[in-house]
């Protein structure tokens, strides 16, 4: 019998949602991650910066 | 490459849009069960076997019960030790691993989850520190590493430590196997951006040394070790999404590679398991191929060389696909977790054909 009649069609409702291929992801989340970088590198920067005012007010106080 | 009609296939709506899927006797009825990974809608999905090959409605496992999201990468094991399979998935999009604890019959505690890898892709378990106690390594994605957790002993884990060093790449797909006979399992990485697999030497400790990498084809979105040449090594084969092959790496016998042999499969190749699907004690492959809403069956002539694949379709672009003997006639039968919200079940005819 051909794989045709046999397959059971998806009743569920069709989702617009799809898992997609790992490569597809893959490329994807590299921009992703190297953004996530780039606001990790400034809230790195800024802590410091805040740090410093921080510490300069203590001092001046 | 032949197409074929099939005989005995049967496809079950997931709701999910399954990415990968999983097998594993999870009620301990003695039959093997389904879980799925369901990347769209953050879900795990668990089926469980009538016994005759056929499968129940699923029952979901959602981000609010703890899983965590984009549930991209699955694999079944007993991280407590109490005898009952448990799951444990991936999450593509919170970097995050999601351990859900069998209760004793097939039904799941709400996950715990930990911090892993950012956008893993794939997950793999081993007793990496010879302590008893099965532990996770996954891919991660911008950081060139993968990521080791470490079991504490009841199913709970360690924070992640990462590897990569000898990585230049984004890796994918991960697999486990002791590939130098030393008693301890390796990690073997499937690294896209440089089409390479990197394979980890474990020091015996759990940690693990830098990478010694080999060419295989574009895109090795999945990786699986097994011995395909029956010398009593792991040899290694990788899923090349990009390439539409397979790539097989023999192992030379202390856990270095000969070059990859690449054989034709389908259009999209996303996924890869190994099965001795025709009985003759060699191990075969199958892959998932995406864009074809195929699976490709290639049998082992007994040398770890494969012939020309056989073609079957599925209800759905193929993402992931795992093996299993569902309806306990003694012969290993594959299950497709189709992007388009199905899951096929393809029982073999007891030839190797389905």
């Amino acid at each position: 019998m051909r794989q045709d009649l046999l397959t059971l069609a998806a009743t569920c409702p069709i989702s617009s949602d799809r898992s997609r291929p790992r490569q597809e992801l893959s490329q994807k989340a590299i921009p992703i991650s190297t953004k996530h970088k780039q606001v990790q590198v400034a809230i790195d920067v800024a802590e410091q910066v805040v740090s410093f005012l921080r510490d300069s007010v203590l001092y001046a106080a | 490459m032949p197409w074929k009609c099939v005989a005995q296939v049967q496809s079950y709506p997931d709701s999910g849009s399954p990415g990968a899927v999983a097998t594993g006797d999870l009620n301990g009825d003695g039959h093997p069960d389904l879980v799925t990974a369901n990347n769209a809608t953050s879900q795990i999905a668990v089926l469980l076997n009538n016994g005759a090959g056929s499968f129940g409605s699923p029952t979901f496992y959602a981000a609010g019960a703890g899983v965590g999201e984009g549930s991209q990468s699955i694999v079944i094991a007993d991280f407590n030790g109490d005898g009952h399979p448990d799951i444990a998935a991936a999450n593509f999009n919170d970097g995050t691993i999601s351990v859900l604890l069998n209760n004793g019959n097939g039904t799941f505690a709400p996950a715990a989850t930990y911090t892993a890898a950012p956008y893993p892709l794939g997950i793999a378990v081993g007793d990496f520190n010879g302590d008893g106690h099965l532990d996770i390594v996954v891919p991660g994605q911008g950081i060139a590493a993968v990521a080791v957790l470490l079991n504490n002993g009841n199913g709970t884990f360690a924070p992640a430590i990462r590897y990569g060093s000898g990585i230049t790449g984004d890796v994918i797909s991960v697999a486990v196997s002791d590939v130098n006979g030393d008693g301890h399992p390796d990690i073997v990485a499937g690294v896209s951006s440089t089409a390479t697999v990197a394979v980890l030497l474990n020091h015996g400790d759990g940690t693990f040394g830098t990478a010694s990498s080999y060419n295989v084809g574009n895109g090795p979105g999945a990786v699986v070790v097994g011995d395909l040449n029956g010398d009593g090594h792991p040899d290694i084969v990788t899923a090349n999404f990009s390439d539409n092959t397979v790539s097989v790496l023999l192992n030379q016998g202390d856990g270095t590679f000969a070059s990859a042999v690449a054989y034709p499969v389908g259009n999209g190749a996303n996924d890869v398991a190994l099965g001795d699907f025709n009985g003759d004690g060699h191990v075969d492959l199958v892959t998932a191929n995406y864009y074809d809403s195929t699976i490709s069956v290639l049998l082992n002539n007994g040398s770890g060389n494969f012939g020309t694949g056989t073609a079957y379709s599925v209800a759905g672009r193929s993402l992931s696909v795992a093996t299993g003997d569902f309806n306990g006639d003694g012969h290993l039968d594959i299950v497709s977790a189709n992007q388009t919200d199905t899951i096929t079940v393809l029982l073999n005819d007891s030839a190797g054909g389905f």
